[in-house]
């Protein structure tokens, strides 16, 4: 069958289409086989001829059009060899089952009815069979029994999701926790042992930078000649774009994370911390993890002691949960002017606190140390204490403060220098203290996280 | 025949009763199987977990990540502000001024259906902040923060008349009767402040068609509607404890807890009764905190001027005292507090302008410019910016063209609104309008999808909060919504 390649897949993609009908037509067929066995009639017996001759037509068209689909594709040779006898021997049978009713007709003789049925059982048979390994050409080998309440699990198939696991950036691999389950949820239903597609393998590292049919996967640290990456940043439209066929693209995130991934040497063993992440990709990567959604910047707690939560509402501070199962509070004190909150009771939830407001409460400088002994800290209201540089030296500890208000307290522009040397922080409020904004201007420390 | 008093105890249940016990009984049942995963795993570990997550002020679903803001304050625009004439520069209107709009544009139906000719804005635009956001000079101060503010010029309601857009913006559904979002928000996050209700409107003067009911709990249970202060000497009726002695006061609210705790428990929990007794819990509460609250004697002269409160205008000076007011509610915790317009009169109805375009937008705009951007000032200094979103809008657009000769009608099709604040990317302007500012040429954004960015922003998933009634679950935003994600920081 010599036809113009791609006409000849135009065609072979109504394979799915027809299989169906034999399938349909063979199980009715084998129904009224049954019925016809319990109480005869020649009505059904006419019926049942014509469902075979049917199911022997759509049989033929089915494998016509599967010839045509298995040119274009690569799939896992064994299979597809016993699909072809398969599928070919139930249009065949089907057909010598027709013709076994014909004969009756003519004859008029019931015979031969335990050789008919001996027919009609290979042909069910091999239309099971047949079914099967096309789905496993299609879907995969496991796709059936993935899911299956018994037997053993293959943890490494596509189901782990690895998300789960992953509760900090630090801790995290950047192939294993992240290549691998982009790889996963994107290529590897095509790129598998079973289906192989541009006889490329996505289910090993070697297989990975190994490549394919049009050239090496990946190439560490050159994005230009790793297939992988060029085939996935390719425009959607392009012939060569992958995942092809309107399966859903890699997200821009996705695809960055591969990209950083080969950069950085394609490794197969290297924590994401060792590879010196910039912000950027750091961010991504949070995004990926969803770190984001139920943690403050990468970080989760063990829950919190409740005795120690009620001992705080006892003593007038109010307790918010942050987030859902990251466990992270927030505690607020407004003492309106005069309260002065019992801070010693803040030790107990001290992996769990992350943002604390202490406003208006007469907070002084000797009781700050107690404030920087709670190492989570990432947001810290002080604004309208008598709090002065003295006590503002003592946050220095805190090494997570991102967030720090100070407005309306006491502090000088020699509070500047500890501020400015205060790794993480990323905003301070500074409106109504004793530095003005021309004190700033001059100030060589001038910075744009400060706001007054 | 003697008629034997019956003590409680020894009387026989009657049917009705059997029935009440019983169904309950049944009904907890069934209700911790459908709420037991939803509590959180939280601080309250394996004892007393929703007791402790009541006592955290925990909300029906926890936030499902980390929230951005805290607070929400909704400046509501009543009656809708002109795009064309704020937000939404069009110089081809000027070109075109006078011209029949018919020749131009398929129109739809009006509310009035007077169409007059295309009207050019009286209102020059200039560009403003590193953003370089194009502001008519009717917000002047509006625009000196234009780089906190995201700025959706494409904004679409469903429809085009006041009570049921009204309605949409603030519920979701254009149908009388649904929660607003601030009961929604409540509901979700619960309250931060016991002593404060979490959803606040404050009363300038005009109450938006519709009425109360933009403000209500709709199915959702009723300590979430909004709670209606005035900013001024008595901002709450009876605000003001009618015994002289505290402690008689204490006495009678003592006996009624007591008493209402024995009707309670003979009507098996009923769910009236129990709001009304935290009511009363809260309302004695109010009576200590809301004097404080209205008491601006502690804000600076300063601040107080930033406001506008030293303004010659009477309505400006309503407008600030209720923009500090907000402030002062999110300092003390209020989920969600709504401002609502002052009435403003000289037949210059809300932002309703059908005619007199120039004058009535003047003076409605002279009203809020100047306390807002002081609102957004101060909250920026304070820090609280950081956790607070604002939102301003209207319920809807006006047309291009001219009702009559000088005003404008309703639009539906188009209008501007602008959010600032926490998660919000300031000097952002998404969506865009076509040359005569009628029509959303380019990504245009719903009420639900403002609604959901709303939610969002708050920690929560709009397409999980969701409340069961009438046999089916029901969200702030329906089956809709979409967070407008390029506006978020």
């Amino acid at each position: 069958m010599q036809l113009n390649p791609e006409l000849s897949l135009f065609i072979g993609r109504f394979h799915p289409l027809f299989v169906h009908l034999p399938i349909g037509l063979l199980t009715f067929a084998l129904v009224l086989q049954l019925v016809q066995w319990k109480r005869p009639a020649d009505r059904i017996q006419g019926i049942a001829s014509l469902l075979w001759l049917l199911a022997a037509l759509s049989g033929g068209l089915s494998v016509l059009t599967g010839w045509l689909l298995s040119d274009g594709g690569d799939y896992e040779p064994t299979t597809l060899r016993n699909h072809k006898l398969g599928g070919i021997a139930v249009a065949l049978l089907s057909f010598l089952v027709f013709l076994s009713f014909q004969g009756r007709k003519k004859t008029g003789v019931y015979a031969g009815i335990p050789f008919r049925l001996l027919l009609i059982v290979s042909a069910v048979a091999a239309m099971v069979l047949t079914g099967h390994w096309g789905g496993s050409l299609t879907h995969g080998a496991s796709y059936l029994t993935e899911y299956a309440p018994l037997g053993k699990k293959d943890t490494g198939s596509q189901a782990a999701t690895v998300n789960q696991v992953v509760r900090s950036l630090d801790s995290a691999y950047l192939f294993e926790d992240a290549v691998v389950p982009i790889l996963q949820a994107k290529c590897v239903s095509c790129h598998n042992a079973e289906k192989k597609k541009g006889d490329y393998l996505l289910t090993s590292h070697a297989a990975i930078l190994a490549g394919g049919k049009t050239g090496t996967g990946v190439v560490p640290g050159n994005l230009a000649t790793s297939e992988l990456y060029r085939r996935i940043s390719l425009p959607k439209e392009h012939k060569e774009f992958m995942p092809t066929d309107g399966k859903t693209p890699l997200s821009e995130e996705q695809k960055a994370i591969l990209e950083w991934w080969i950069e950085t040497g394609a490794h197969q063993q290297q924590r994401i911390s060792a590879l010196a992440p910039g912000p950027r990709i750091k961010e991504q990567l949070t995004s990926f993890f969803q770190l984001d959604r139920e943690s403050v910047a990468g970080y989760a707690a063990a829950p919190a002691d409740p005795a120690a939560i009620r001992k705080l509402l006892e003593k007038g501070f109010q307790v918010n949960l942050l987030t859902k199962t990251a466990h992270l509070l927030e505690v607020k004190f407004n003492g309106n002017g005069n309260e002065h909150p019992d801070l010693g009771a803040l030790a107990g939830i001290q992996d769990q606190l992350v943002w604390l407001q202490l406003e208006n409460c007469q907070l002084k400088d000797a009781s700050l140390p107690v404030l920087a002994a709670l190492p989570n800290l990432y947001k810290l209201n002080i604004n309208r204490n008598p709090v002065t540089d003295q006590g503002i030296a003592a946050l220095d500890a805190l090494k997570k403060l991102e967030y720090l208000n100070l407005y309306g307290t006491a502090i000088t522009p020699a509070a500047l220098p500890i501020l400015e040397k205060m790794p993480a922080l990323k905003k301070i409020y500074l409106w109504d203290t004793k530095i003005n904004p021309a004190l700033l201007d001059s100030n060589a420390l001038r910075s744009p996280k400060l706001i007054l | 025949m003697s008629k034997q008093p019956v003590h409680p105890v020894h009387r026989p249940l009657s049917r009705r009763e059997m029935l009440g016990i019983c169904k309950c009984g049944f009904g907890s049942l069934a209700m911790v199987s459908l709420f037991g995963s939803l509590l959180p795993s939280c601080a309250g570990v394996a004892d007393g977990k929703d007791q402790l997550l009541r006592e955290l002020g925990g909300g029906a679903i926890p936030p499902g990540f980390v929230p951005k803001a805290k607070n929400i304050i909704f400046l509501y625009m009543d009656g809708g502000v002109s795009q064309v004439d704020s937000f939404d520069p069009k110089p081809r209107l000027a070109r075109e001024n006078g011209e029949d709009p018919a020749r131009k544009f398929k129109m739809d139906a009006t509310q009035f259906g007077d169409v007059g000719k295309i009207l050019k804005s009286p209102w020059e635009f200039h560009r403003y902040g590193e953003s370089g956001m194009e502001i008519s000079t009717l917000f002047p101060h509006i625009a000196s923060c234009a780089d906190d503010l995201a700025l959706i010029r494409s904004m679409v309601s469903n429809f085009p008349e006041h009570t049921n857009a009204n309605y949409f913006l603030h519920t979701g559904s254009g149908l009388q009767g649904r929660p607003s979002m601030g009961a929604w928000v409540n509901y979700g996050l619960g309250s931060e402040n016991s002593n404060l209700p979490g959803y606040v409107v404050l009363d300038g003067g005009l109450i938006p068609p519709g009425g109360l009911d933009n403000f209500k709990n709709g199915f959702l249970p009723a300590a979430y509607q909004a709670s209606l202060l005035r900013a001024g000497a008595e901002p709450l009726a009876n605000i003001r404890p009618a015994d002289s002695l505290a402690g008689i006061q204490e006495e009678k609210l003592a006996f009624l807890r007591e008493r209402d705790g024995h009707l309670l428990k003979t009507l098996d929990g009923a769910d009236a009764i129990e709001a009304a007794i935290s009511n009363y819990e809260l309302a004695y509460k109010m009576q200590s905190s809301i004097p404080e609250l209205t008491e601006f004697k502690t804000e600076s002269e300063a601040t107080k001027k930033l406001y506008g409160l030293d303004s010659s205008d009477p309505n400006t000076r309503n407008y600030a005292a209720q923009c500090l007011l907000a402030r002062r509610l999110v300092e003390r915790g209020v989920r969600f507090i709504e401002l609502t317009c002052p009435d403003i009169g000289g037949g210059a109805d809300r932002w309703d302008q059908h005619s007199n375009l120039k004058a009535g937008h003047e003076r409605n705009a002279h009203a809020v410019d100047q306390p807002i951007a002081g609102l957004l000032k101060d909250l920026k200094m304070r820090g609280l910016l950081d956790e607070t979103l604002v939102v301003w809008s209207g319920e809807f657009g006006r047309t291009p063209f001219a009702q009559g000769t000088d005003g404008r009608d309703h639009n539906p099709s188009a209008f501007s609104m602008w959010m600032a604040g926490a998660g919000i990317k300031g000097g952002t302007i998404y969506g865009a309008t076509d040359d005569y500012g009628y029509r959303v040429v380019d990504k245009p954004v719903t009420i639900h999808d403002l609604h959901a960015t709303m939610l969002h922003l708050m920690g929560m998933d709009h397409k999980q909060l969701t409340f069961r009634f009438g046999g089916r679950d029901f969200r702030l935003t329906d089956v809709h919504g979409n967070v407008v994600k390029e506006i978020l920081a």
